[in-house]
């Protein structure tokens, strides 16, 4: 009973995109449109690519671009966002021009750093890391100025060190807002990371979408669309199981306390 | 009211940081491709509103990342009531939405160029495409959380068809719609700006690219500093609009419900 349950529900979702995805089929096959050509051509074009081609170590490159320039996003914007968060007066001094900073569209600095330091892997890593960086500062900003009074002074009647204050208390209590400022990052940095192949590159995700559109080769344009937006889901889905087991005890301890 | 000390800080702050670029300029050690000195930058940003092709750059951003907006919104929203209104339509729409929502669209870009060439149009369905989900998304999710109290109300009362979608489930649905628009916004900004430096599509991206390319990095940030000021005043733009169009909602009146 539960078996068929659990399989009625799998089907209640799966049968509109796996009707839709049939339906791409049935209606392209035989297409001789330049534009849209068969899905299944795309699929094996993609398939090829990937076993054979280049699609791999492309795919390889964005991911630690992507993967690099995050993790440097995370670490400078935790620093700074205990910094900030931890003074009223430091906060008060930046926060014009952080709330500027942080509206400059995050694609407009692309052509300046790739530009200007070349189409290697570096300048990537850098335009996204700089992209990723602000929803990171803010959101551990607004996650360490919320902490409980009652945490600092405990940490001061207790004499903690300043490093066992910070990484045993201050971190772990703003972790349930650092982690959705990552969230958004990680979509931003994707973004970034696209827009910095499609500007000027010599491999990466985005440089094949652009070269195989360039020579015409839609297919092969398709097939990279389709894998980008693949990755892009699977990294959001991964995340999303990463924050469950980051946060269970947040969300563990706050239940307990609801309930009193 | 005025907070005197809070203000020299800030001046003190903004002073530094340009001294530091200052620095950093003449030091050459980033090169003058990357950095410029603070004073040409300025100096462009002054001479910029007086020049025509300034204005047209901005308003064709503007006006591909709003009509954008409005597209993804018309469609999202009432797209959105009904599909958080079902749950048949929820479930079967689900995997689909999460799809797409993170799908990045800008890898959609070189279609879509082949597709209608490099044009506005293909700028505007870029950002249709990009403002969509977060819309979607949030109407979905606030359709779905409709109180008890009012679903038994609006069927005790047999409310349905026109006067239910505008009295009860817009309305409910409304903060979280505004949510959704606010990212929206941002997106499509971002968008419009990324398409313009990707392809030849007119708009301020599209200065920016073609500055670059001249080597002339001061125009490559002075630019860069007026698609910050855009940013800020839509943020700041839609902050107002949502506190009137939400000011007899709990969350701005200040009040627990």
């Amino acid at each position: 009973m539960k078996l068929t349950n659990r399989f009625l529900g799998i089907l209640a979702e799966a049968w509109l995109p796996v009707a839709l995805i049939v339906l791409w089929w049935l209606a392209s096959a035989g297409s001789t449109s330049l534009y849209f050509p068969p899905l299944a051509e795309i699929v094996s074009v993609g398939v090829r690519d990937i076993t054979e081609g280049p699609l791999l170590s492309y795919a390889a490159f964005s991911l630690t671009n992507l993967a690099a320039g995050l993790a440097i996003a995370i670490v400078v914007g935790v620093v700074a966002g205990v910094i900030l968060g931890s003074s009223q007066r430091l906060r008060d001094a930046v926060n014009p021009y952080l709330q500027f900073i942080r509206s400059v569209p995050q694609v407009a600095l692309v052509p300046l750093i790739i530009g200007a330091l070349g189409i290697g892997a570096l300048p990537k890593i850098w335009s996204i890391s700089f992209a990723c960086v602000w929803p990171v500062l803010l959101n551990t900003i607004d996650g360490v100025k919320g902490i409980d009074t009652a945490l600092t002074d405990f940490s001061k009647s207790y004499r903690l060190s300043k490093r066992t204050h910070v990484l045993d208390m201050v971190l772990p209590a703003a972790l349930p807002q650092i982690v959705p400022g990552v969230r958004t990052a990680l979509a931003i940095g994707v973004i970034v990371m696209v827009v910095s192949e499609i500007y000027g590159a010599d491999s990466g995700l985005g440089y094949y979408i652009l070269q195989s559109g360039r020579n015409f080769a839609v297919a092969e344009t398709w097939a990279g669309t389709i894998l980008v937006g693949l990755l892009g889901y699977l990294l959001s889905r991964l995340f999303e199981i990463f924050e469950h087991f980051a946060l269970r005890w947040h969300r563990e301890s706050s239940a307990q306390a609801r309930r009193g | 009211m005025f907070d005197n000390r809070k203000f020299i800080s800030q001046v003190l702050v903004g002073a530094g940081l340009l001294a530091l670029w200052q620095l950093a300029a003449m030091s050459g050690t980033m090169g003058r491709d990357l950095l410029p000195l603070p004073l040409d930058v300025f100096s462009r940003l002054i001479e910029l509103p007086f020049e025509a092709r300034f204005w047209s750059a901005l308003q064709l951003t503007l006006a591909s990342a709003f009509l954008g907006l409005c597209i993804a919104a018309v469609i999202g929203i009432p797209l959105g009531l009904i599909i958080g209104a079902n749950p048949r339509v929820y479930r079967a729409t689900r995997f689909l939405v999460d799809l797409f929502r993170s799908w990045p669209i800008i890898a959609l870009m070189p279609v879509l160029v082949l597709l209608f060439g490099a044009s506005f149009k293909m700028k505007l369905i870029m950002v249709v495409l990009a403002a969509l989900w977060p819309i979607l998304v949030q109407s979905i999710y606030g359709a779905r959380r409709v109180e008890p109290t009012i679903e038994d109300m609006t069927l005790s009362y047999g409310i349905g068809g026109r006067v239910k979608f505008f009295e009860v489930a817009l309305p409910n649905a409304l903060p979280f719609i505004m949510t959704g628009l606010r990212i929206s916004t941002a997106l499509s900004v971002l968008l419009s700006i990324g398409v313009e430096v990707l392809s030849s599509v007119p708009g301020i991206g599209y200065e920016i690219a073609i500055a670059r390319i001249d080597g002339a990095s001061a125009e490559v940030i002075a630019y860069v500093i007026v698609s910050g000021f855009l940013g800020l005043t839509l943020n700041q733009a839609f902050a107002a609009i949502e506190r009137y169009v939400l000011a007899w909602h709990p969350s701005v009146r200040g009040e627990t419900a």
